[in-house]
């Protein structure tokens, strides 16, 4: 008992001194000249600390392994774990640096994890499960993605791309197939770039979200063996509208006012509440319900027959042998442009022209509706009086409101 | 899905118990959630369901872009997460229908697509509109019918 004491006092000992190393390695960090206050500048601060420094550290950590293992935590990786949350928390504090704080609680939550699963798990097992490993990797992505970049806007990209590839990893190691990864994946980049867009600050930003998030829409599409889609979605949507929504956004820019869309405080406790619920709700029912739905196995085997699927089959996972007529399984999707084709002018002949129409209509409308007022709308505004603040502005060559 | 299945059958077991229990029984709710979450996640296979319950996620996250924006154009982008969580639903039952895959899905979602090429070219010449009125583009001004 007493040798217990005197190893806990030691281990205390070990610990502020850390504590206070770590400090001033973050204020000497923060007190550099080139005030980047990242991880680079830290990394400077701790080459220029002499060998005996980093003796001492080893010791500390040596002494706090064994105290920990002492006390009866007897999982290497928890042990670890905790002491690097102990290290890097006077750091997080001392530089004042957003990624820090975001590294710091990373390693909280890996330590909580630990603790709930070392307590749960009967014989202690702890860490040699799939979600400890994630966790290392996804510190360990985010702390590479961090240095790599600067600034929230990047670091949350990096910080997606990097949960994301590590999801794409597991799954390539674990037992999923290689489309299962890339869905998790996807999913990561289309729901977290949704977030990012719902929380973002800045409407540029928010409109780079919406990128993202599209993109991972596409790759949806793509895995459902919809090529066609996947790409007129990176086409329409990446490179159409989401080039007019930067449009809108320059040509409704008010110098005076900051690129900041504020969100309305009156609607964000019903709109959280509406929201939240529609969300739940529909989860509910998506995975609630119990779909009638072919395995993806039969996927491949099943399909119409159709006349057309003597020559070609519009089912991208079957081919019709062109001399004996039978069906065969393509093990890879054909691409559907064929088949969408077909259906466009067979089926779907009247959407497909009111559709047209509606474009044309829809294109004329946009350049009616947003042109700028010329001389010859002067009368107009001139009969229905339209002046005052209503009609003070106006984008191109018109002049100020007619005066009436 | 176990964390969803586990959450639909226990979620009136709570009831009843002390508060002390009931934080509990949620917090190794959440965490044995993320664990099964993460271990389904790398070994079940992906199937419509999954399709289903991220596009309601964007759903909801859309919807929640429309409510609680106030820029028009913050709002339109909202608008076409909602379009686009559609559009993957469709995809997604074409893909795994009982009747074998279909196209008729992707079709539907093509015109989606357009019409919604259509619907941000309107509006965003709508709002331009309004900013040249009202010089701004906040919905909250934008509460009178005279131009």
């Amino acid at each position: 008992m007493f040798s217990l004491v005197v190893f806990a006092l030691i281990a205390v000992a070990a610990t502020v001194w850390l504590h206070r190393e770590t400090g001033r390695l973050a204020t000497h960090a923060l007190d550099r000249p080139a005030a980047g206050r990242g991880f680079e500048d830290f990394a400077l601060a701790l080459r220029h600390r002499g060998f005996g420094w980093w003796l001492g550290g080893a010791a500390c950590f040596v002494v706090q392994y064994a105290f920990l293992g002492r006390i009866g935590i007897d999982n290497v990786g928890l042990r670890v774990l905790i002491i690097a949350a102990m290290v890097f928390l006077p750091v997080a504090r001392g530089a004042e640096s957003r990624g820090w704080w975001i590294f710091e609680s990373i390693l909280l939550v890996a330590v909580v994890a630990g603790f709930y699963q070392y307590l749960v798990s009967p014989g202690g097992i702890g860490f040699t499960n799939r979600l400890f490993w994630l966790l290392v990797v996804v510190t360990l992505g985010t702390l590479c993605m961090t240095v790599l970049t600067r600034g929230l806007a990047r670091f949350g990209f990096g910080a997606l791309t990097g949960v994301g590839s590590v999801l794409a990893i597991l799954a390539f190691l674990g037992r999923s197939t290689f489309a299962d990864g890339m869905f998790w994946s996807m999913a990561v980049l289309a729901i977290g770039s949704a977030l990012l867009l719902l929380v973002s600050r800045d409407i540029v930003h928010m409109a780079f979200w919406l990128l993202s998030s599209l993109a991972g829409v596409a790759g949806f599409y793509l895995l459902l063996g919809a090529d066609f889609l996947g790409f007129a979605q990176v086409l329409v949507y990446i490179g159409g509208i989401l080039i007019l929504f930067l449009f809108g956004v320059m040509l409704t820019h008010r110098g005076d006012v900051p690129l900041k869309p504020s969100a309305s405080w009156r609607a964000i406790v019903p709109g959280v509440v509406a929201g939240a619920s529609a969300t739940v709700l529909l989860v509910f029912i998506a995975a609630g319900n119990n779909w009638e739905e072919t395995p993806i196995a039969e996927v491949a085997t099943l399909g119409p027959v159709t006349e057309l699927s003597r020559y070609y089959d519009p089912n991208p996972n079957l081919v019709a042998d062109p001399t004996t007529g039978e069906r065969r399984v393509r093990p890879a999707a054909l691409p559907t442009s064929f088949g969408l084709g077909v259906h466009f002018m067979s089926t779907y002949i009247l959407p497909f022209e009111v559709v047209s129409i509606l474009l044309l209509v829809a294109m004329v409308g946009a350049t009616y509706i947003a042109r700028g007022r010329s001389e010859g709308d002067r009368e107009e505004d001139f009969d229905s009086g339209a002046s005052g603040p209503g009609a003070a502005r106006s984008i191109g060559s018109g002049e100020v409101g007619g005066s009436a | 899905m176990i964390v969803l299945d586990r959450l639909s059958s226990g979620f009136l077991d709570f009831a009843g118990t002390s508060f002390l229990e009931l934080a509990g029984a949620g917090v190794h709710f959440v965490a044995q959630s993320a664990v099964d979450l993460a271990e389904a996640g790398v070994t079940e296979h992906v199937g419509l369901r999954h399709y289903l319950v991220v596009s309601a996620i964007l759903f909801g996250i859309g919807l929640l872009v429309v409510v609680t924006r106030r820029s028009t154009i913050a709002v339109l982008m909202g608008i076409e997460l909602l379009l686009n969580a559609a559009g993957i639903n469709f995809v997604a039952f074409a893909k795994f229908s009982p009747l074998g895959d279909r196209l008729d899905g992707q079709v539907v979602t093509l015109f989606v697509i357009v019409i919604a090429a259509a619907e941000a070219a309107l509006a965003l010449a709508i709002a331009l509109n309004i900013f040249n009125s009202l010089n701004s583009v906040e919905l909250d001004e934008a509460d009178s019918l005279r131009g």
